[in-house]
């Protein structure tokens, strides 16, 4: 019983760390951004988690992070009870944050009685988790496996858990199941309907993604919800054209926080970048600043890699110096058909996906819709190419490469796709 | 939005939360959380003798109350297992020995050890003499 009181607590003091709003309309950079009542609580968290990953560089420690946690809460409930009447709190976010509430709680039970964790988690990720939680800094990543790893999951994994304050791993992964609903309830303010039906579309969502699979201590579900939250500013930014600058930060606080989750979200950060140079219509200048602020972004991991003794390596899978003459080597019609085989599983593993389909291309047939978004079909192409790509550049046993990751590949790339379904429902109903 | 409208979403609305909580085995998983500790669920959900052998390694940090890891030998291909142990993951204990997926063919250091739990001549707990 005391555990599940400790669970229920918990859920309810990560629900409020999601939702509030940490700062006031006043003190934003500039008066001409006007943001939604969920803008707010998303900047709080992008800023919040790279916060902690700034720490990490830093070389603080976790105990150290979460003593200013706590002195920024305590700080913070001072100047909320004291400013209450001026904090953007609107009565539709109290209703969507009873629900969150609830669906986190459910999820929060499954966690904590499924408890088992993937092979990836075991070996990689849960030992870094550990060092964190034990005060490690990001040098002691030397001394766990796949050390070149990026390693922001872990580090939340650990921070999570230490403030919960319990001696249990899976409260750090209520913080996964917490970040991934909070970005499916932001996706949908991008529609503007009744509270109760966007409860509805936000249950329906939640049922047809939610799998314990995807909370086995792998890191894929963070890359989804980030991915999933920059898709939101992304589709803003091409859509409408005012609020360009808190869109463009939003995007790139997501980017950051990708980078450092996963390898493959280096190459997934391009081909964001490649997205937002191709269809951005702003000066080259703009682009290369852009640009220069990405690659900027991505040279600091490697350079903390180096600072800190990690290996550079981006991934020890592959040869990079034969790539080429791997990749030739594995480019045959039974790999592709193989790769085609679980890229096809996936769909019925994930019915978001079968469902992004169906509404992709139903929107292709709207000559209009599919030019406005021809940006999000170019996304589409690229992620399942790249799929395609990862597994032809592998040295290792391929059908055994392709079983046990391409899945996971597959819901990590998902995310944007979940834009097709908001579009169609937004211009069928004029949502 | 009419009344009638309303309720029809509100009742929806009820219905698909206790949709995810059948699909989530939502009060199945309620009492197997209060009714048992935190050990006994991981030992549940795992593999006991087979595979990963998580399960006889936390019924072996059960049984004989070891906050250390004993050295582990897995003879079938598993991440290690000493993350079972939390913060004390690293040190490893190598007076004490759990052998797992054993085969046939294997010969055990009964010189060496003693055995104090043997499951199905597959895994082992064993001490140093």
């Amino acid at each position: 019983m005391t555990e599940l009181i400790n669970i229920s607590s918990y859920t309810i003091l990560l629900s409020l760390l999601l939702f509030m709003p940490f700062f006031k309309k006043r003190f934003l950079i500039t008066k001409k951004i006007s943001l939604g009542e969920y803008d707010l609580p998303v900047l709080n968290i992008l800023f919040l988690t790279n916060l902690f990953l700034i720490f990490s560089i830093f070389n603080f420690t976790i105990t150290q992070v979460t003593s200013v946690f706590y002195s920024i809460i305590f700080i913070f409930l001072i100047f909320f009870f004291s400013n209450f009447k001026k904090l953007l709190f609107p009565k539709n976010i109290i209703y969507f944050f009873i629900f969150y509430l609830i669906l986190l709680l459910i999820f929060s039970i499954d966690l904590s009685k499924n408890l088992s964790l993937y092979w990836d988690a075991q070996k990689m990720w849960l030992p870094k988790a550990i060092s964190f939680y034990n005060d490690g800094l990001i040098k002691d990543l030397k001394n766990t496996a796949y050390s070149h790893y990026s390693f922001l999951g872990s580090l939340l994994w650990a921070f999570f858990w230490k403030i919960s304050g319990s001696e249990y791993e899976y409260f750090g992964r209520i913080f996964f199941l917490a970040i991934y609903l909070f970005s499916i309830l932001n996706l949908l303010s991008l529609i503007s309907v009744d509270k109760n039906i966007k409860i509805i579309l936000f249950l329906i969502l939640t049922l047809i993604t939610y799998d314990y699979w995807l909370f086995r201590g792998t890191q894929e579900i963070l890359v989804f919800s980030f991915l999933l939250i920059l898709s939101k500013y992304l589709l803003n930014l091409f859509m409408d054209h005012k609020n360009v600058n808190i869109n463009l930060l939003n995007i790139f606080l997501c980017l950051n926080l990708i980078i450092w989750t996963k390898n493959e979200g280096i190459v997934l950060s391009l081909v964001i970048l490649f997205i937002l140079v191709i269809f951005f219509k702003k000066t080259t200048k703009f682009k290369l600043t852009l640009i220069a602020t990405l690659f900027s972004m991505i040279l600091v991991r490697f350079l903390i890699f180096k600072f800190n003794g990690l290996d550079f390596d981006l991934s020890k899978d592959f040869e990079f110096s034969n790539i080429i003459s791997i990749f030739l080597n594995n480019f045959t019609i039974i790999n592709l058909a193989l790769i085609s085989k679980y890229i096809i599983f996936s769909l019925f593993k994930f019915p978001h996906i079968v469902l992004s389909m169906f509404f992709a291309l139903a929107i292709a047939f709207d000559k209009r819709l599919f030019k406005k978004f021809i940006f999000l079909y170019v996304y589409l192409i690229l992620s399942i190419f790249l799929i395609f790509l990862i597994y032809l550049s592998s040295p290792h046993d391929l059908d055994f490469m392709v079983s046990t990751g391409s899945m996971r590949l597959m819901l990590e790339f998902s995310a944007p796709n979940l834009l097709f379904i908001i579009i169609f429902l937004k211009n069928k109903f004029k949502i | 939005m009419p009344k009638i409208q309303k309720n029809i979403s509100l009742f929806l609305i009820i219905i698909l939360i206790l949709l995810i909580c059948k699909n989530t085995n939502f009060f199945k998983n309620l009492y197997d959380v209060t009714s048992k500790n935190h050990d006994s669920r991981q030992q549940d959900v795992y593999d006991f003798c087979e595979f990963f052998g998580t399960g006889y390694v936390f019924y072996i940090k059960n049984k004989f109350n070891l906050s250390t890891p004993p050295e582990i030998k897995n003879f079938e291909r598993s991440p290690q297992q000493y993350w079972i142990f939390g913060k004390n993951f690293k040190k490893i204990d190598k007076d004490k020995l759990i052998i797992l997926n054993k085969t046939k063919n294997t010969k055990l250091k009964d010189n060496d050890f003693k055995i104090l739990d043997n499951f199905r001549n597959r895994c082992f707990y064993m001490v140093k003499k």
